[in-house]
């Protein structure tokens, strides 16, 4: 009955460790020899859910100093997973609220 | 995992960039001081920053960034000719500071930049945070 809720949870989860991902990046945009980290999310069933996995990114190179934080692409990656966590908050409302009209008997 | 441990990293970021602001002002300041505590011109700091981990029952995870050390730039001093300046050597010249205002400025304006990008990560997660508040409502 939940199916649905369950899987937005799981969405959400992802999506707020992408953010804390993000802000470990970026906190650590001066530190020498730091590598960004990035979230891989995959489609899992039984029970349908997203699951996530962080990544380190070895290959890429942006500065002298071993660090390959893109400030620029960071940010937009943040704001593109701010807005993804909006939408599944939207939905989970929603979903509530469709359970809300049928036990009141709209 | 919490969206309020995305806003613990991002203000240990915060702090890094405010105090490497700290050290650059230091940096300026002393441009021109021949005499320290230490005997000899001023020497330039760097902050060293590194990443920093914390240990939980689910193995090390990456939280924020921590200065490790305030370093002493090694590199050699610059020498003027100024035979009238009292810390001036018998053949007259002085020793002066290892500070690169220009160098200083644009580290500046990095540490300000990489402050701004952490501020703007804070107020997206509250954003997040507050969305996330309205479920059900």
């Amino acid at each position: 009955m939940f199916q649905k809720i369950n899987v937005l949870e799981s969405a959400m989860k992802v999506a707020t460790l992408n953010a804390q991902v993000i802000s470990n990046n970026i906190a650590n945009a001066s530190t020498p020899n730091f590598k960004a980290s990035y979230v891989i999310t995959q489609v899992k069933d039984d029970p349908v859910r997203v699951a996530a996995k962080v990544v380190k990114d070895l290959s890429t190179f942006i500065s002298n100093d071993g660090n390959n934080v893109d400030v620029n692409a960071q940010m937009s990656l943040l704001s593109k997973n701010t807005i993804r966590y909006e939408v599944l908050t939207q939905l989970a409302s929603m979903d509530f609220k469709r359970y809300a009209d049928v036990l009141k008997g709209v | 995992m919490s969206l309020f441990d995305a806003i613990d990293i991002s203000s240990s970021g915060m702090t890094a960039q405010q105090l490497r602001v700290d050290v650059i002002s230091n940096n300026i300041a002393n441009a021109n001081t021949t005499r320290t505590k230490e005997g000899g011109p001023y020497r330039r700091e760097i902050p060293i920053f590194a990443e920093h981990f914390t240990r939980t029952a689910s193995g090390t995870v990456e939280k924020g960034v921590e200065v490790v050390k305030i370093a002493k730039d090694q590199s050699p001093f610059q020498k003027i000719y100024d035979p009238s300046n009292p810390d001036a050597d018998t053949n007259g010249y002085v020793k002066m500071p290892n500070v690169n205002v220009l160098r200083e400025m644009v580290d500046l304006i990095a540490a300000q930049r990489t402050y701004e990008a952490n501020a703007t990560v804070i107020s997206n997660v509250k954003a997040m945070a507050s969305s996330a508040v309205q479920i059900g409502r």
